[in-house]
């Protein structure tokens, strides 16, 4: 059945068997649905350039011991709105979410995730990083269930915000909700103001405002090329050095 | 070999949030300066050095600071620190976000026309590392995020051998840091005056790296103001009776500060 592509045809479908491997390239925002077969696992790589309003909405189906992993990346100067939100219902699920976003101008850029874990040996990770220039907006709202019943599952979010200029904002939000004794949990969220202190220190280094600005994204860039191939990358490289010149 | 400088501070008020904090600084620093900066805690010494910086927070309400004849306080903090003053900080900022090696090497190719080729900083990331034992793993890490207080003053002198400052103002570069990375810091700071000459004004409660450093100028501030100047065996009068003796002595000459100013540094 393949239900979902006939309401929305920009909506894709991956359906893995059985112990299938997939690793997919998706250029630009696409919502998705998924359905893995026991012990299959599937990677999606998202990098989003284009200056639109993104949404996309991401849900999917689980079977023993598969494996979801997300990495996007984005950089478009429009706004963002990611709503993953996932049932974990089988044992031995993992699922790996890593955001990275740049946002410019008065752009809006919002990362909802919300994972419901409901059975035994699951493993969960969201991992955010965002800087805001301009008047633009990050936020995150990470939300992560251990349900009872979620023995042995191991729920970790990581969150950071780098807040630019004074007129940017970021906001986290961590949510772990814990209903089972045998859960480990870790979560950490920072927001790291540029305030005066950090301008003087770099100023005073002979450097520039373009300066401080080119290595905060060069910093960044490292972060996120790890996840994508070197001609991604290039690409990356290419449209992020236009933001830096302003 | 370059031309000699000054760098004449006169008369000069600071405000931090309204309050003054700086209340008539005199204060002359010569090419080939060694000062030992000494006063007790929370009496000005940071701020003076905010200043000379460019600090946002630090209010200049009257007086002046030139660099030979350039009127230092018009300048933009990146343009001062291009004019070759280098602020060694007491507590520097964590920036994450930022990677050392990327900020270590943007400071270098600030001052100059053509960026320097990733293989030649490398070199001389590599050699001035081992000079001040700083692990060179820590220049892949954001910079001084999650360092320790030593490593943090390491970096510090890590940019300083970079930037080569013409004078470099060290606020307590020597706190918390251990007796021998003490000792190396005092090498460093020694071995780049030697080659380099430039001056140097340093911050420390420590005698031990007084002593190391040898200074050949000692001022003393206390509110606001500088009260005394001397030389060596200043330091050690001071280790022996504390700052009080000043004090005390400062209720005297108090409407003298003129005088102690002309008497200072003369040679016996
Ligand atoms: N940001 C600030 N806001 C208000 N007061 C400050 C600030 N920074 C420093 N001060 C005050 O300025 C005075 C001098 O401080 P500082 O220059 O750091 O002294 P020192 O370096 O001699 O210990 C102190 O009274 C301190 O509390
Ligand atoms: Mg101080």
């Amino acid at each position: 059945m393949n239900v979902v592509s006939k309401k929305n045809k920009t909506m894709n479908n991956f359906f893995l068997n059985q112990a299938e491997n997939k690793e997919i390239f998706i250029r630009n925002s696409k919502s998705f649905n998924f359905c893995l077969e026991k012990n299959s696992s599937l990677y999606i790589k998202n990098v989003i350039f284009k200056p639109d309003n993104n949404v996309i909405n991401i849900s999917g189906n689980f079977k023993e011991k598969s494996i979801f992993k997300y990495v996007i990346a984005d950089f478009s100067p429009g706004n963002t709105s990611l709503n993953i939100n996932l049932d974990l219902g089988n044992p031995g699920l993992q699922v790996d979410v890593s955001i990275f976003c740049l946002s410019f101008k008065d752009n809006q850029k919002k990362f909802n995730i919300c994972l419901n874990n409901k059975n035994k040996n699951i493993k969960t990770n969201i991992d955010s990083f965002g800087i805001a220039f301009d008047q633009s907006k990050i936020h995150f709202l990470n939300t992560c269930i251990a349900q009872k019943k979620s023995k042995k599952n191991i729920l970790s979010q990581k969150g950071k915000i780098i807040i630019f200029d004074k007129k940017a904002t970021g906001s986290i939000q961590p949510i772990l909700k814990i209903f089972e004794n045998d859960v480990s949990a870790t979560h950490n969220a920072s927001i790291g103001y540029f305030n005066n202190d950090y301008f003087f220190y770099l100023l005073s280094r002979g450097l520039k405002t373009t300066d401080i600005k080119k290595m905060l994204i060069n910093g960044f860039l490292r972060q996120a090329s790890r996840f994508f191939d070197k001609n991604v990358n290039e690409e990356i490289n290419e449209v992020v050095k236009k933001y830096v010149q302003c | 070999m370059a031309d000699k400088f000054k760098l004449v501070i006169k008369n000069l008020h600071v405000s931090v949030d309204k309050k003054e904090i700086l209340k008539g600084v005199n204060l002359t620093i010569n090419d080939g300066d060694k000062i030992a900066f000494l006063g007790p805690n929370g009496n000005g010494k940071s701020t003076l050095f905010f200043t000379i910086s460019g600090h946002p927070k630090c209010i200049v309400t009257s007086g002046t600071i030139f660099f030979n004849n350039i009127d230092v306080l018009k300048l933009s903090v990146d343009e001062r620190s291009k004019l070759g003053i280098f602020l060694g900080l007491q507590n520097p900022c964590e920036v994450a976000g930022i990677i050392n090696s990327d900020f270590l090497k943007n400071i270098i190719d600030v001052r100059n026309t053509v960026p320097i080729k990733l293989f030649d900083f490398y070199k001389i990331l590599d050699q001035n590392c081992k000079k001040i034992k700083f692990p060179f793993e820590m220049v892949h890490r954001n910079l001084n995020e999650n360092f320790s207080g030593g490593e943090k003053k390491r970096n510090e002198i890590l940019q300083m051998l970079l930037i080569k400052p013409k004078i470099a103002l060290l606020d307590e570069i020597d706190s918390g840091l251990d007796s021998d990375a003490i000792k190396v810091i005092a090498k460093v700071i020694n071995d780049e005056y030697k080659k380099n000459k430039g001056s140097f004004v340093i911050i420390s409660h420590y005698d031990k790296m007084l002593e190391l450093i040898n200074p050949n100028k000692v001022v003393v501030m206390i509110d606001g103001k500088i009260v005394m100047k001397g030389e060596k065996d200043l330091i050690k009068k001071i280790s022996e009776k504390g700052f009080d003796f000043i004090k005390n002595s400062l209720n005297i000459t108090h409407d003298k500060q003129d005088l102690v100013d002309e008497c200072c540094f003369k040679k016996k």
